[in-house]
């Protein structure tokens, strides 16, 4: 059996994030204790802060902290739905936003839109960048212009062990695959042997499922759908983007899945797993909290992951919070920068405290060094995952989580994602052919770059 | 001097009294209409909010003619409104009659059958979703009950329509069911007393009494559920999201994908007039064969 390390986690996860994503820069100057001045409302008038659902609770929380103590008037809402559609269309309609959660992929279309501020205007943004590890910060700069400040980041796609089903089976840890093609190897035996549920894939029907769980597979296989520089699709039937659907088809064919997880949402997946029933599972890794919280989960103390052995698991996922290009008088200007600065930075002691509270009680990792290198990153990480040895392998993880920047550092990255999560789903509906879906999807990449004027 | 004062005729008068909604209805509905238009025969590419366009003729509609997405979503459409429809009108109906019935519970009982009404598509979306997919569902207790260790689920390509229209007929048939009960109640007793000394069963006592002054008012509702669930969109987006793949792809949810997912602005608005089409055929079918015959009696 594999031992397990047990390195400072602080020096690993700075060397992991530091080297993560494809050409790394040199490590970042040292913390910056960069203060960004009084963050103070003085304009009297409401800034609207709007987001997806995630823990709504905590954000009123924080919110309700800003303006109790910097005389605040700022006005939290969630959005329901599909998020990035709907944010562009309240962007076109003019709604009043000021402050907004985003991943990369709608942030950059976003700022080629001309919707949003480069965070390099906002207060402390020095401290900021120089806080960033550079890999992230490498993610989220487009053309040389910070996109936001950090909300979270995750590796989506790691693969969950349960290990009490995997006794069950007479598998040990010597029996974890190290690569896609294991894994459906793997599940294609067991499912031959009679074993029912092996799997649970990110096949669900939201925007990041099923189509983000392709882009991460064809990149953990050494492929990509399209040059990170040029956008230029690079799909071919007999690589990564082919085997990857060949396998796909085969997992489907096999009736080791229920079609009903095409209509899941994230949470019916984590449910899904949380219930004991699966061997395997692709989730995002703050999903691991709840998977180790006995109480939600009755297989608590009985999750690992799967670790890195040459290929990557799923894709380096993040968000941030943006702030509005839109018309607004000086005064309430300054007091949506100061919010965004205090709620997405350092807060008025100086604290990094809305990050470090998301990776306290959500397991959210956070782009900013001083939190994730703190005593309290540490605390919270053995607390969720139950054993050194898996934050170890987390971060080592971290260090190989590739950015899909070919499909999600371009203006047409939410378009493109809503085809090919519609043409994956009737691809093993209707058994679509390989090549069709392939040679599809690279005249969609094609026919985006034209109207969109892409290399 | 003389005094001429202009009497308006009825048609004048009928037509001074409209104007304020006529106006209104003109305001509201020329503009997004006339945009609409100009854009199906247009091929547009919105990009951030800024709209190109180049005269496209009739292409648009010929693309959408040619598209077998469009026609599948028609499909889809068709098979959901029917089954919809039934079941509203049925349920409906059995509801009014339940509530037609006076006992110590009535006032509990109507108040039950309204609240599903006064639920939004949204929340009905949400909760018949909890239901019939396999994890949390209703099957699936059974299932485990009955000591089955197989979750059922009815999300699937084989019934997950049926479960939109179920829940769209859920939502819907307590206000068929008010409107029935008021015309139930405008039947005079001594029919029932005339039925009984005719010796009719309970059968014929409904088709011979009961039905026919329920006859308008059924028709009338089948009409506005068919027009409501062909445009329906809440209730796919949020309870299956046109899935599992394109299963439950509605005409109104391809739109929504089309127009606002693609921004395929120009064929996107040909496929609503096709879709407009579809609705104004229906409701013109059904009078035809139905309401006509109804206005006659």
């Amino acid at each position: 059996m594999k031992k397990r390390g047990s390195k400072p986690y602080g020096v690993l996860l700075f060397t992991a994030l530091g080297a993560a994503v494809a050409g790394w820069s040199a490590p970042a100057a040292g913390v910056s204790s960069d203060i960004q001045g009084d963050l103070r409302a003085t304009s009297g008038e409401t800034v609207y802060f709007r987001g997806w659902q995630y823990k709504p609770d905590i954000v009123q929380d924080n919110t309700d902290r800003y303006n109790r103590t910097q005389d605040g008037r700022v006005s939290y809402q969630t959005v329901t739905g599909d998020y990035p559609a709907l944010m562009e269309k309240s962007l076109i309609a003019g709604d009043r936003l000021d402050v907004i959660y985003a991943n990369p992929s709608t942030a950059v279309r976003f700022m080629e839109a001309g919707w949003i501020l480069p965070a390099d205007e906002l207060p402390g943004a020095e401290g900021a960048r120089g806080d960033m590890y550079p890999n992230v910060r490498r993610a989220w700069t487009h053309k040389g212009k910070l996109l936001g400040l950090s909300y979270f980041l995750t590796i989506r796609g790691l693969t969950t062990v349960n290990t009490r089903r995997l006794g069950e089976l007479g598998l040990s840890r010597e029996d974890y695959p190290r690569s896609w093609d294991e894994l459906y190897d793997q599940v294609d035996r067991l499912t031959r042997q009679g074993v029912r549920d092996v799997f649970l894939p990110h096949w669900f029907n939201e925007y990041y499922g099923i189509s983000w769980a392709y882009v991460w597979e064809v990149l953990n296989r050494g492929g990509m759908l399209a040059d990170p520089v040029t956008h230029e699709p690079r799909m071919t039937v007999e690589g990564p983007a082919g085997e990857t659907l060949r396998d796909w088809k085969r997992f489907w064919n096999s009736g080791a899945i229920d079609e009903e997880i095409l209509s899941y949402t994230e949470s019916s997946l984590v449910e899904g797993f949380s219930s004991g029933r699966y061997l395997y599972s692709s989730q995002a890794h703050y999903n691991l909290a709840q998977f180790n919280d006995p109480r939600r989960s009755p297989i608590a103390g009985h999750v690992d992951l799967v670790p890195f052995a040459g290929s990557g698991w799923g894709l380096l996922d993040s968000a941030l919070y943006l702030t509005t290009s839109q018309e607004r008088d000086d005064e309430l200007d300054r007091d949506v920068r100061r919010f965004v600065s205090w709620y997405g930075y350092r807060d008025d002691t100086g604290e990094i405290a809305v990050g470090t509270r998301w990776m306290e009680t959500s397991m959210l990792f956070s782009a900013y060094r001083p939190v994730m290198e703190s005593d309290a990153a540490r605390r919270a990480m053995g607390r969720f995952l139950g054993s050194e040895g898996m934050v170890d392998d987390l971060l080592v993880l971290y260090a190989n989580t590739p950015h899909p920047d070919g499909v999600w550092k371009v203006v047409w990255s939410e378009e493109f994602n809503a085809h090919l999560r519609k043409v994956l789903g009737n691809f093993l509906l209707r058994d679509e052919p390989v090549h069709e879906v392939v040679e599809g999807l690279t005249r969609e990449i094609q026919r985006l770059n034209r109207k969109y004027g892409v290399s | 001097m003389t005094t001429r004062t202009a009497q308006l005729s009825n048609l004048q008068f009928a037509l001074l009294l409209s104007l304020p909604i006529l106006s209104f209805l003109l305001l509201v509905m020329a503009y997004p209409m006339g945009f609409a238009l100009w854009l199906s025969v247009h091929d547009v590419q919105f990009v951030f909010g800024k709209v190109q366009a180049e005269y496209a003729g009739l292409d648009n509609f010929a693309r959408v003619l040619q598209s077998a997405e469009f026609w599948h979503s028609l499909a889809v459409s068709l098979r959901f409104t029917v089954e919809s429809v039934v079941l509203t009108i049925l349920i409906g109906l059995g509801l009014a009659l339940v509530m037609n019935m006076e006992t110590r519970f009535s006032g509990l009982v109507r108040t039950l059958i309204i609240l599903p009404w006064a639920v939004s598509l949204y929340g009905t979306g949400v909760m018949w979703f909890y239901l019939a997919r396999g994890q949390s569902g209703l099957a699936t207790s059974i299932s485990f009950a009955l000591g089955f260790d197989r979750a059922v689920s009815f999300i699937t390509s084989r019934s997950v329509i049926e479960v939109l229209a179920l829940a769209n007929a859920w939502n819907m048939a307590p206000l068929v069911a008010f409107f029935l009960l008021a015309n139930l109640k405008t039947i005079p007793e001594r029919l029932y007393h005339l039925a009984e000394i005719d010796r009719l069963g309970t059968l014929e006592t409904f088709l011979h009494v009961t039905l026919p002054p329920l006859r308008f008012t059924l028709f009338v509702f089948t009409a506005i559920a068919t027009v409501l669930t062909l445009k329906q969109l809440d209730l796919v987006f949020i309870l299956s999201r046109g899935g599992p793949g394109d299963i439950s792809t509605a005409t109104p949810f391809l739109l929504y994908d089309v127009s606002f997912k693609q921004l395929l602005l120009g064929y996107g608005s040909a496929m609503s007039f096709c879709l407009l089409v579809v609705i104004v055929v229906s409701t013109l079918g059904l009078y035809a064969l139905w309401g006509r015959r109804e206005e006659a009696r």
